[in-house]
């Protein structure tokens, strides 16, 4: 079977053969299975791509509704981001959209983002009555500005999380639609236009997520994005790879099989009441976004009720990617934590009677091709090189599986990278595409096996119970011009 | 047992093939960047070639001879015509924003792309055609008028009603009910209909519709004639004196002192959610002699109907200061406090910085 890759002279043809054989083989089909899932979500991109993207319908929405749209709460949590949170503010009240306030969430941090906001947007305390629809830490105070009627900005004790801020805010909300994203992520002006679109067009829309990219090697200046670039750091390179193929076909493809079940917590739009219904974000969970994207599957396919979850490519939110080792293994030991949280704790939803393509496939997925993978490729990297140390492994072959691998992945990041040509095109310059390519082709050798090392770390966590803790995340504010730090 | 052999040589192909597929991959990539680059350069050109044209039509200072408009630069010079005609309203930049598209011959570009697949260029042509008043439109912003996309469907209405207002009105009030369609962006475009046509088309609805679709009527009415919704409603009501959705709708637009029995009358009614549009009507039409009714409203227990008579209370014509302030002592419940210390404070009345925002449990 596999003999051509293994050297049976040196293993014998004895159970022990098969028994390698057979391992490999799966490892094999393991890593097959992996690709043609990605591949077919890839292909289902490619299909719809060009249909849903900046073909500038959205900017004909004012015209044809004027301010009859949905008004939108943005929710914006901020714990200890003094550098960041005026730079954030200003950038989120220009945005292009008739009716929107916006709620800075200060998270009980001790830095003086408070007091920052207090000075530079004339915040002043509220008497503001709102009920406690989702569970939340108190709220000490509610500010309003005196300069800028639609920002709120509130004072609340720190509940351990950002979903316990993002409850905060929404029972302080006051439109039918919120958006939550991070004090760290910039929204493109006309983000809100478009990702609001899709609840205009589809009537049971409750959720729309929108595309994140890394904001590291832009130039924000007075709250707008004002160049786009790649990253020097070879990290926060990666991570823009990361990005375009999670976005690009990874949750366009699930949208578009009406099985998304993830809307990053850096950008989403919800309806308010629906949220409220199934009890807001769970503060506990690491996962928080996840997690509120599959009980809100959940409560609708329990309820047999009429719902959309939708991925819009378009509005595009750039967020900070963590430059520091340090940062981003935290980072990503919580999402797989997270991941297995969510998995664990919502998996009567696989293989449901009834839960469609969200229960027989896309749950599935996450949990063969998204939560196992960390073990399987640490696994099969192990198997791979003890094979080779007791020479039962042809190096030649080896060799060439290996490049086969990189091959696979390498195909899948210039597929996510032609995919951005083909609809939104955002960095300009003819050698990002080309420096994306190397980039693609060096993650492989060394930072997809960190990744899965880190993600592994995440599911030993995860068994054991280890206490988890959201920690201090280091930001990278370089992309903030000096004009608007000193503001 | 396959060949080593040849086993090796199959996934060294399949490994070249994945390569050469990235190359390819990123080729292609680049191409269609240069081809992108090209055409955001070309939209540059377009944009500061005709642009000065458009801001000198507004003004009516349009050259004798404007250079030919070609096909490539029309769907960049009708986004601008478009920006412009949306921007700047008035008869002297219309009519001149009219005469440039007709120098332009702008129609025989617009025309020929409302039979595109493409939305977005159908979606313009419509909106831009339908500026133009070209009723050669029509059938295609009919056809769209039961479009599933509500985009289209609505940018259609809009072309319908400026091309032929007459027919246009009838066929949306026929598709009123479309839940894409809002209420008040429908009133805003209805009234480029001629008062008389509108009249006998809404006539005949207030006559003749049943009481489920009113609702969005009464909404249309009072985006469309503020001054005139009393009359209308009262010629409603009489229609359906007891429907609770129409009398509920009725309420929450009509600021006639006419409609302050009616409050009074439904500040005491079982349903919740009608007892608290009577109490918000209070808020607008009633008098000090209603303070009675919102205060022990406000001492209700349900969170929604405090909030509600609150703010009516504060609204009340002739309540001074300092009795608003006391009110605060006769209030029983916490909840009642917070909602007045709010309402209090939006009318300037509070100034006590450390009266912050209290929540309460749902």
């Amino acid at each position: 079977m596999s003999d051509w890759l293994l050297s049976p002279a040196s293993m014998g043809s004895g159970p022990m053969a098969v028994l390698v054989s057979l391992i490999y083989l799966f490892f094999l089909l393991y890593q097959l299975v992996v690709f043609g899932s990605y591949m077919g979500l890839n292909l289902i991109a490619f299909s719809v791509v060009r249909r849903v993207t900046r073909g500038g319908r959205e900017m004909h929405l004012p015209r044809v509704y004027d301010a009859a749209l949905p008004g939108v709460s943005i929710l914006l949590t901020a714990y200890n981001e003094e550098k960041l949170i005026a730079t954030s503010v200003r950038s989120l009240l220009q945005l292009n959209y008739p009716q929107f306030e916006l709620i800075v969430i200060h998270d009980g941090g001790d830095d003086d983002t408070i007091g920052i906001m207090i000075r530079e947007f004339a915040m002043e305390p509220f008497p503001m009555t709102f009920r406690y629809e989702v569970p939340c830490a108190p709220i000490k105070a509610v500010y309003r500005s005196l300069r800028f009627p639609n920002l709120v900005l509130i004072d609340k004790v720190n509940g351990g999380g950002k979903a316990d801020a993002n409850n905060a805010g929404i029972n302080v909300a006051k439109y039918p639609l919120y958006c939550g994203m991070d004090a760290d992520s910039v929204l493109e002006r006309d983000s809100l236009l478009r990702v609001v679109r899709i609840f205009l067009e589809r009537e049971d829309t409750i959720a729309a997520g929108g595309t994140v990219r890394i904001v590291n090697g832009c130039r924000v200046r007075h709250g707008q994005l004002a160049s786009i670039g790649l990253p020097e750091s070879p990290l926060a390179k990666m991570q823009v790879l990361e990005y375009m193929r999670a976005f690009l076909f990874g949750r366009l493809g699930w949208s578009r099989l009406d099985a998304l079940l993830i809307i990053s917590g850096a950008f989403g739009v919800f309806k308010r009441d629906t949220v409220i219904d199934v009890g807001g974000y769970k503060s506990s969970s690491l996962g928080e976004d996840m997690e509120l994207v599959v009980r809100l599957h959940r409560h609708h396919i329990e309820n047999r009720l009429p719902y959309h979850i939708n991925f819009v490519p378009d509005p595009v939110c750039w967020t900070d990617a963590p430059e520091d080792l340090a940062t981003l293994r935290k980072q990503r030991i919580r999402w797989q934590r997270g991941l297995l949280e969510v998995l664990s704790e919502h998996r009567s939803l696989c293989f449901r009677p009834g839960s469609g393509t969200v229960g027989w496939v896309a749950f599935p997925f996450m949990i063969v091709v998204e939560a196992m993978s960390p073990v399987l490729e640490i696994l099969g990297l192990i198997f791979t090189l003890s094979l080779y140390f007791f020479g039962f492994l042809d190096p030649r072959a080896a060799m060439m599986f290996f490049m086969a691998t990189i091959g696979l992945g390498l195909v899948l990041s210039c597929s996510s990278i032609l995919l951005e040509e083909r609809s939104f095109h955002v960095y300009p310059r003819f050698t990002d595409s080309i420096m994306l390519f190397l980039w693609a082709v060096l993650e492989n050798v060394g930072y997809r096996q960190l990744m899965s090392w880190w993600r592994l770390v995440g599911t030993w966590h995860w068994l054991v119970n280890k206490k988890a803790s959201w920690g201090v995340m280091t930001r990278n504010t370089s992309w903030v011009t000096e004009n608007s730090q000193r503001a | 047992m396959t060949d080593p052999g040849s086993s090796l040589l199959s996934i060294t192909v399949i490994t070249v093939v994945l390569f050469a597929g990235c190359v390819v991959c990123l080729m292609v990539s680049l191409f269609l960047r240069h081809r992108r680059l090209a055409r955001e350069r070309h939209a540059r050109y377009v944009d500061e070639k005709w642009r000065p044209f458009c801001f000198a039509a507004m003004v009516n200072d349009l050259p004798a001879d404007l250079p030919p408009l070609t096909a490539s630069e029309a769907r960049v010079v009708t986004d601008i015509w478009l920006d412009c005609v949306e921007r700047i309203r008035g008869f002297e930049s219309t009519h001149g924003l009219g005469t440039l598209a007709t120098r332009l011959r702008l129609h025989d570009h617009l025309l020929p792309k409302l039979k595109s697949h493409d939305t977005d260029l159908k979606l313009q042509a419509l909106l831009a055609l339908g500026a133009m008043r070209d009723s050669r439109a029509l059938p295609l912003a009919t056809a769209m008028l039961d479009s599933d996309y509500p985009l289209m469907s609505l940018t259609a209405a809009k072309a319908l009603l400026e091309i032929d207002p007459h027919n246009g009105s009838r066929m949306i009030m026929e598709r009123l009910d479309n839940p894409g369609w809002p209420a008040r962006r429908l009133g805003q475009l209805l009234k480029l209909v001629p008062a008389k046509i509108l009249h006998g088309v809404l006539q005949a609805a207030i006559e003749t519709w049943p009481a489920k679709r009113m609702n969005k009527l009464l909404e249309l009415t009072h985006t469309l004639a503020e001054s005139e919704f009393h009359q209308v409603a009262n010629r409603i009501m009489q229609r359906f004196p007891d429907d609770p959705g129409v009398l509920g709708c009725i309420l929450t637009l009509d600021d006639d002192p006419g409609v302050h029995d009616l409050a009074i009358r439904l500040s005491q009614h079982p349903y919740p959610a009608l007892r608290q549009t009577a109490l918000a009507a209070l808020g607008r039409v009633g008098t000090l002699r209603d303070r009675d009714i919102l205060l022990a409203a406000l001492n209700d227990g349900d969170w929604k109907q405090q909030q509600t008579a609150a703010r009516a209370l504060a609204q009340l014509p002739g309540l001074r200061p300092d009795a608003a302030l006391e009110m605060l002592n006769v209030l029983r419940q916490e909840t009642a406090c917070q909602h007045w210390r709010e309402a209090l404070f939006l009318k300037g009345w509070l100034h006590d910085p450390v009266s912050v925002s209290s929540g309460v449990p749902s």
